[in-house]
């Protein structure tokens, strides 16, 4: 756990017996404790819980030295988005990694930085002897054009607008202009120059001067235009600094800056959770670049080690809109970045959290890296058949899948789950069967006035 | 309340564009959010762990050797003012582990001497693998507390 972390008044540090109470045992023994407390005991739990089965036993996910992918997977409304909220708010305040939200697609998570007050949820906590608690999150909108900010919901919240930069617009230019073809060579030509460009018309003038070959007044208008469609979409920004594509955290305690660079990272210096607002983006042309360039910085920082040992959770609502097997949904740049992020995250302190309702649309190579899976209710029989082949499960909890409740789940891993039970503790390969935990954070959707 | 603007606050890190200048839509709050976060826990009753015991067969011995397998030894201790059961009591006879005497112990070998005089005996729950002494002097009512029998 990060001691800055533990500092603030968001952690409370666990006692076992209060010192008075330890010390009165000691002298005249524990059957002189008051009622309540002469018999209990607390088995404090270092690793995630997921899942409580029907005979009380706690089943977790271990932190391992080389996490692998977690998948929470099931239809709408059966407490997929509430589970993967629960293990969000304890990677992060128990295990003390950073988490970046990259698809907030519904605008679910302003509700993040409030507690979870639904009684029936406070009840569930309460076994585990734990309470609402909301989360420290700063809503990330893409400059966009068509990315409208909402700021009768962002009241009271924290925002901010990132651009995308110019340096990466220019080294991937094949990315945000793919209608200009065999022409991207010579653009390629002038990149020392494009790269040294602040100003717009610096950028018009150094077109011009490209060597085009034949027809070359109408090519080149024709790159003029692409480049003011990029400017006008808020995709390429050289002067507005209202969209800054570096942010600069300072620490007023030690009077210097900690970093400076990409967005996300900036915020996760900062001890706060970047969620990505994607809601008006599956719309646009560059929602591939877009999510490509996002996932790639963050894969960078994380091989130069900025975070430093902490390790970084990609967190993926619904990743079948960002990433999915079927070409018409395909995103081919996504895809290569976020399997970069599964086979080599491993090692370099990334891993990916990620919760969707078609399992089985999922590319195989973030598939293979899935260690850990919540399962909840799933009516398809080829999904149900897809995972339990994954997870190397039998046949009969494919019909199990199928049948599970409103908040009921099954867990697999091809790793092992720690298990406790009153002072017990054992690992255990499972699967097992029962309830799942509910987010310690307010859910939009729950707690809706009607 | 704006629990993030008053964990930045704590924090003492603040957020800046790239040319060092603050961000309007980020803010700063020393209230305080009352929000703590309590690791999961699970409460048990010590009582549930307690071993669940079979039927208990018992039996008495008074061979002393029998306890030498379980590294065991039966000893005499002159009484403490402050302990002792009745008025007059001069001592108490207790099992310790082999090595682990107090100071001053007299360890028994025969409960048939000169000590004992033939009123202590051994009781034997096979079932459990538990033994107590029984005699004068061994507990308040003349009842040892079960020990459990380990091999070594």
């Amino acid at each position: 756990m990060d001691t800055t972390r533990k500092a603030l008044d968001g952690y409370r540090r666990p006692t076992a017996l209060s010192k008075i109470d330890e010390n009165y045992a000691r002298i005249f023994g524990r059957h002189f404790l008051p009622g309540s407390d002469s018999g209990l005991r607390k088995n404090y739990i270092k690793d995630i819980p997921v899942l409580i089965t029907v005979d009380g036993t706690v089943v977790c996910i271990p932190k391992l030295p080389e996490m692998g992918l977690i998948a929470v997977v099931g239809r709408t409304g059966t407490g997929k988005t509430l589970n993967s909220g629960y293990l969000i708010d304890n990677i992060f305040w128990l295990w003390g990694d950073a988490v970046v939200d990259m698809n907030d697609s519904q605008e679910e998570t302003v509700t993040w930085a409030e507690p979870n007050e639904v009684i029936e949820f406070k009840y569930k906590f309460r076994r585990l002897g734990q309470m609402p608690m909301p989360l420290p999150m700063i809503y990330v909108f893409p400059n966009f054009d068509k990315q409208k900010i909402k700021e009768d919901i962002l009241r009271e919240r924290n925002y901010v607008t990132v651009s995308i930069p110019f340096e990466e617009i220019i080294n991937h230019i094949e990315h945000y202009l793919p209608d200009l073809g065999a022409s991207l060579k010579y653009i390629m030509e002038k990149k020392k120059e494009l790269l040294e460009v602040e100003t717009e018309e610096d950028l018009y003038r150094i077109i011009e001067t490209i060597q085009l070959g034949k027809g070359t007044e109408s090519v080149q208008s024709k790159v003029k235009a692409s480049f003011k469609q990029l400017i006008n979409e808020g995709i390429l920004n050289i002067t507005d600094p209202t969209a800054p594509a570096e942010l600069k955290i300072f620490d007023l305690k030690t009077k210097s800056t900690v970093y400076k660079g990409n967005p996300m990272t900036a915020i996760m210096k900062a001890e706060c959770i970047p969620s990505f607002i994607t809601s008006d983006l599956y719309s646009g042309k560059y929602k591939d670049a877009i999510f490509a360039y996002w996932i790639r910085a963050l894969f960078q920082e994380s091989l130069k080690g900025t975070m430093h040992g902490k390790r970084v959770w990609i967190y993926f609502d619904e990743l079948n809109k960002v990433v999915d097997i079927k070409p018409e949904n395909n995103s081919p740049a996504t895809e290569r970045a976020l399997g970069e992020v599964s086979t080599r995250g491993r090692n370099n302190e990334i891993s990916m959290l990620y919760a969707t309702q078609f399992y089985h649309n999922i590319p195989r190579v973030i598939r293979s890296q899935t260690k850990f899976a919540v399962i909840f209710f799933n009516k398809d029989p080829d999904a149900a058949k897809e995972i339990c082949g994954d997870f190397v499960l039998e046949k009969k909890w494919q019909n199990k899948i199928r049948e599970l409740k409103k908040y009921e789940g099954v867990v697999a891993t091809t790793e092992h789950f720690i298990c406790y039970k009153g002072n017990k503790k054992w690992e255990d390969q499972g699967p097992f069967f029962g309830m799942t935990f509910p987010a310690l954070h307010k859910n939009k959707f729950l707690n809706r006035t009607l | 309340m704006n629990f993030t603007s008053q964990y930045l606050f704590r924090l003492k890190r603040r957020i800046l564009d790239n040319s060092g200048n603050p961000i309007d839509t980020i803010s700063y709050s020393d209230e305080k959010s009352g929000n703590f976060y309590v690791p999961p826990a699970l409460v048990f009753n010590i009582m549930e762990t307690r071993r669940l015991m079979k039927p208990s067969v018992l039996r008495d011995s008074k061979d002393v050797t029998e306890l030498k397998d379980f590294g065991l030894s039966i000893c005499s201790i002159p009484v403490d003012k402050r302990k002792k059961y009745y008025k007059g009591q001069k001592d108490f006879y207790f099992m310790f582990k082999t090595g682990q005497m107090p100071i001053g112990a007299i360890v028994i070998t025969k409960l048939e001497g000169a000590h004992t005089k033939g009123r202590h005996y051994l009781l034997f729950d096979d079932a459990n693998e538990l033994v107590r002494l029984m005699g004068p002097n061994a507990g308040p009512l003349g009842e040892g507390q079960w020990i459990q029998l380990e091999k070594h």
